[in-house]
Formats: C-alpha cells, structure tokens, sequence
C-alpha cells in the first residue's frame, strides 16, 4: 500500500490499482508458487511503465503518473466534449436574445440575466454542498500531496469561473446588439470579446460543474475507504 | 467484472494471445463509463474495495450490434481467402 502511495496516485485511482495490485500479487504467488516479496517485484515490475511521471500542462502544473495522465485524459475530454457543447447552445441563445430584444437596454438587461444564471446555478451549488468543501484542498494524510479525486483538479476553475462570471454580469454586451441590429462595423475586435469570452466562461463553468459532481459523487464511492484502516 | 478479472478472462478466453496491460485497460474503462456504455459499483470484498464494471442497457445494444458487425466482417473475409 506504502508503494502505491507514494506513486501520488488520486486516491480515486488508487483505490482501483490498489485491488488490482493485490489481485495480480495473490495470483502469482499462488500460480508460481513464489513468496510474496517475489510476486510483488514481478506485479511492480509490469506496472513500472504506467508509474512514471509526465506531464499534463494543460491540467496539472506538476508532473502526474502516466496511467493517471491516460485515465485522467479520457474523463476531461468527454467532460470538455459536452461542455462545449452546452456552451454552444448557450451561445446560440445569446445570439438569439440580440434578436429578440427590442432594444439595446432589453438586450442588455437579458444579457445579464443569461450570465447572471451561472453565478445563480454555480452559487446556488456551493451553498447546497458546503459540507464537502473540506474535501477541496489537497489531503494530507498521506505522505506527499495526494488528491481525493481526480476531479478535484478543477475546483480551482470553478472559483476562477465565477469571478470571470461576475466581470461578465456587470457588462451588458452591446458591441453584438450593435453588430448584428444596427450593423455598426468599427469595432469588431470588441465584437468578437463580447462573443467569445462569455462563451469560454460558461463552457469554463460547466466543465467546473460536470467536475464538481463528479467530485462528489466519488467521494462518497470512496468514502468507505477513507475511514478503512491502512493495510501493508 | 473487476479490472484483474478482465485482463485474466480476455487472456483465458484467447489461451494467452490477447494480453491487455492495465496502461490501456483503465483508460478504456473510464471512456466507457463516461460514453454510458458501462457502469460501475463499489463492493466491499474480503475487507477490500474493488470496483466492479457492469454493461448498461445502452451498452448491450453496442455490444449486439458490434457483434453482428463483427461477425459480417469475419464471414466476409471468410468468403474472400476462400475464393
């Protein structure tokens, strides 16, 4: 388990490897007959590869054990696959409300409110979870840092989101009123701000989210694990 | 199914030509999961976490229909080198 740990593995992820460590060791010391120190060399040795360290930039400023890189790669990329998505649709909506609206205030009044949802959802979130903020912040309890979920990573950029969300909600985004109902083309470099920048948000906010439930919903899986006691 | 068992059970069932590593075993696991082709539950074996995977609904239909494309594929070829 010592050896597992100090791989600075999520605990997450640890705690599948940690089955399957033992699992393989059992294993060979029953079909080769071989103590367990041997066994063990033999699992660690074809588990050496996937313990070395890499780098995941985008994610992580320290380097991450491969086989956690691979994991770890696979849940974002669905995450970031449908919270571009999502944003896409919100996108559409912004667009649409410029439509809708029967003036320029209208327009600014609704883009607020659109933003201004996120902050509402994103808040609303925290103060309905708060007892598991504590589970934010890296675990010390085991040597080195080591994180509950994999997911954990991302909490940052649910902070991050909502402030650039606050900044957002205090605009009232009529560079796009201008552009596309009174066609006034001189300033299209703010045009372009106004579109992209909350659409970069709120996918921001919604990958945060999707993380954040994920988050939780692992932590009460790894719950029970937490409070097992250490085996050797 | 836990992760142990199926690299024992793809290697039992291909008597030792398919071996999965666990670098490309887990991945793919957490990719099905998040596709909702499979899911997974925690039990408590002999005092041990393990992480079973099971196959949604979703995932029985993929598979089925995998199956059937898999199979036309191998009759196919089948027909070819025999011509």
């Amino acid at each position: 388990m010592e050896y597992l740990i100090s791989q600075k593995l999520p605990l997450d992820i640890l705690l599948e490897i940690k089955d399957h460590v033992i699992t393989q060791i059992q294993d060979i010391q029953l079909n080769e007959n071989l103590s367990f120190e041997s066994a063990f060399s033999k699992a660690k040795e074809s588990w050496k590869g996937e313990f070395e360290t890499v780098n995941y930039r985008m994610f992580f400023p320290v380097k991450i054990p491969m086989i956690a890189k691979r994991i770890i790669k696979e849940k974002y990329n669905g995450f970031l696959k449908k919270s571009l998505l999502i944003g896409l649709i919100f996108f559409g909506i912004n667009l649409m409300l410029v439509y809708l609206s029967r003036n320029q205030e209208e327009y600014g009044i609704l883009f607020r409110v659109l933003n201004g949802m996120f902050l509402l959802v994103m808040g609303c979130v925290w103060l309905l979870n708060i007892r598991i903020w504590k589970y934010m912040r890296t675990d010390f309890k085991y040597k080195g840092k080591c994180f509950y979920t994999m997911y954990q990573q991302n909490m940052g950029l649910m902070i991050t989101c909502m402030i650039a969300m606050v900044q957002i909600t205090g605009k009232n985004g009529h560079y796009a009123y201008q552009f596309f109902r009174e066609h006034t083309t001189s300033d299209v470099f703010m045009l372009l701000i106004t579109l992209i920048i909350p659409f970069l948000v709120q996918t921001g906010c919604i990958f945060a989210l999707f993380s954040f439930f994920e988050h939780k919903k692992t932590l009460n899986r790894i719950k029970s694990f937490l409070e097992s006691p250490a085996e050797a | 199914m836990y992760g142990y068992q199926i690299t024992q059970r793809a290697k039992e069932l291909t008597q030792g030509e398919l071996e999965m590593t666990e670098g490309a075993l887990y991945p793919l696991l957490h990719k099905l999961e998040s596709d909702g082709i499979i899911t997974s539950e925690v039990q408590k074996i002999n005092g041990r976490d393990r992480k079973y995977y099971l196959l949604t609904e979703k995932g029985k239909k993929q598979q089925a229909v995998y199956e059937d494309e898999m199979k036309n594929y191998l009759l196919n070829l089948n027909t070819i080198f025999n011509i």
